[in-house]
């Protein structure tokens, strides 16, 4: 499976895009040092402007509010935000891979009423549910000064815990229906044990269902970060900086990683003044999860090539 | 499985047995705050009471998104009709840029559309539709087109997918090879199946829309149901999602039974 899926273009532009993006912000570091923040923009001695800039008077994408360059942000943040989407989808499919496998197998009387209270999940969106959960912790911050990788840690912990009921409820139907397969009873009937039919046969059929459902993960991931990220709830807290002068006072709650959602978070006070502060950074979203969306596309094709 | 009341109060019984643990689940995790009054609730850092108000604000919100959906399969439709008609090649590219368009974060595309009214406004002194509420005046316009956006960019992209896989099944061909027109076809039995089709997809389109409703009452300011959730009010929380609960539970219940009586049907002529 895994030679055939390197001949789908969609796959491999799609990951192509992710790694790249990738590539450029571990390294960017040792090419380029970050350029300096510029908070008034001068021409010929007089004062042209006061930061945020607009795209136009800093190319390519402008500064933010401290006057700190967008594009090189935007770059630096990239490698946060990716391996934190890919690592909480990881860890919510196999999370919901080892629970389904128990669920399948042991409770068959269970499924009907754990499927109802699943039910109740429909109704609350995810990122309200991610922001009742995650917010307290933020304001606890101050409070008990846990530290950033602790926040970070649990922040993470209820991440990956809210996605797994749904993931369970649709992974268990998949392994249910292929326990229902000719040869998983032939199986049964020549003495294999449960833990070898679901090691051996189960787990290595659902092998392509796994990449699909963790690349679907991902995406989903990223919309909650973006969604979290407007909230003004950031991963590993935040921190609150004073800007303005005397007359006009105003807090900003800043990220204290770089990732993206904490870059919309702490702007997102200037979308009517200066919307590309917020917008840009959404669309880099947009270009993350359309690289995703490019390989799911390729995975798809390429278990529909199987079949045929 | 037949509607019947019975199991829908099972069912409905079980659904409030998760929002209740749901409700809880952060009390649980960061300690019960004590100073939390059950009757009201702030927004805002402004208090309002729970009872009168909860319903106004519930009745807005479903108007926005019942007229939001309505418009959304509204404009789905008209649009796969258009493109069914279209050349093949034009087919394939109008549907990459669906997907384009479908990997933008529904965030960014209402602050695009809400800044755009502001651009026209600025650039000609229209004002379509207001772009804001302050205190408690409605508006209408603006949030259901806003909301429809997404919706229909999804149910055309299913639409136009289903479309395709009904153009192979054999009925085509003998309709076909009878003569007929493929206008008619196309009018009288493609679409009445897509369309049947397109009602299995509901509780994805519900839930999608669902959150859509959410984000755009955070960025338009809008003190509708969804934004009531976010108060950290236990008691408050239960009782908005039972509010949602309660008829759509009914909705889907009937929309089930409804798809178990149609294919059953189905498969009898067939066989």
């Amino acid at each position: 499976m895994s030679l055939k899926l390197l001949k789908q273009p969609q796959f491999l532009i799609g990951s192509f895009i992710m790694g790249a993006m990738i590539l450029i912000s571990f390294t960017l570091h040792h090419f380029y040092s970050a350029p300096e923040q510029v908070p008034y923009l001068y021409k010929d001695g007089e004062l042209v402007g006061v930061a945020p800039f607009t795209p136009s008077q800093v190319p390519p994408f402008g500064t933010d509010r401290f006057g700190r360059n967008l594009l090189f942000l935007l770059f630096d943040g990239a490698k946060y935000t990716i391996l934190i989407a890919f690592g909480i989808a990881i860890i919510r499919v196999a999370v919901s891979g080892i629970f389904s496998i128990f669920y399948n197998h042991y409770s068959k009387k269970l499924r009907p009423v754990f499927e109802d209270i699943f039910e109740s999940t429909l109704f609350v969106p995810t990122s309200i549910l991610a922001y009742i959960l995650i917010a307290p912790l933020v304001f606890q911050q101050v409070d008990s000064g846990k530290s950033f990788t602790e926040i970070l840690v649990i922040q993470c912990i209820i991440l990956v815990l809210i996605g797994v009921p749904p993931l369970v409820s649709t992974l268990s139907k998949d392994m249910s229906s292929i326990m229902k397969k000719e040869y998983i009873s032939s199986t049964f009937t020549l003495g294999a044990k449960p833990g070898y039919v679901y090691r051996r046969h189960v787990l290595p059929e659902m092998a392509s269902r796994f990449l699909l459902v963790v690349a679907q993960q991902i995406i989903s991931v990223l919309l909650l970060l973006a969604h979290l990220g407007v909230l003004l709830v950031f991963l590993g807290g935040g921190q609150t900086f004073t800007t303005g002068d005397i007359f006009n006072v105003s807090d900003v709650l800043v990220s204290m990683s770089g990732e993206w959602s904490g870059l919309i978070g702490s702007n997102y006070k200037e979308v009517m003044l200066k919307p590309h502060i917020v917008l840009i950074p959404l669309g880099f979203f947009g270009l993350t999860i359309f690289a995703m969306n490019l390989v799911i596309n390729g995975i798809q094709n390429s278990i529909k090539s199987e079949r045929s | 499985m037949k509607f019947s009341v019975e199991n829908y109060f099972d069912k409905l019984r079980s659904i409030m047995l998760g929002v209740i643990l749901i409700s809880f689940l952060p009390s649980l995790i960061h300690g019960i705050d004590q100073k939390v009054n059950l009757w009201e609730y702030t927004l805002n850092d402004k208090t309002y009471s729970l009872f009168p108000d909860l319903f106004e604000k519930y009745f807005y919100s479903m108007t926005i998104f019942m007229g939001a959906l309505l418009v959304g399969l509204c404009f789905a439709i008209f649009f796969t009709f258009c493109t069914s008609i279209l050349h093949h090649r034009l087919k394939r590219m109008i549907y990459g840029l669906i997907s384009l368009f479908e990997s933008l974060p529904d965030i960014f595309i209402v602050i695009v559309l809400q800044l755009t009214i502001v651009y026209i406004y600025q650039k000609t002194g229209l004002l379509i539709a207001n772009v804001t509420t302050l205190y408690d005046d409605k508006i209408y316009l603006l949030p259901i087109l806003t909301l429809s956006v997404l919706p229909t960019i999804q149910l055309f992209k299913i639409t136009f997918l289903l479309m395709n896989e009904e153009q192979d099944k054999p009925y085509i061909t003998v309709a076909k090879s009878m003569g007929l027109s493929d206008h008619y076809i196309l009018i009288r039995h493609v679409f009445k199946n897509v369309l049947f089709n397109l009602f299995l997809y509901f509780k994805t389109i519900f839930v999608f829309m669902l959150s859509n409703l959410f984000i755009m009452e955070y960025v338009f300011n809008i003190h509708g149901i969804m934004m009531t959730m976010l108060s950290f009010n236990s008691f408050m929380f239960f009782i908005s999602v039972m509010l949602i609960a309660i008829p759509f539970t009914f909705l889907f219940e009937l929309a089930q039974s409804f798809i178990y009586q149609s294919t059953g049907k189905n498969e009898e002529g067939a066989a």
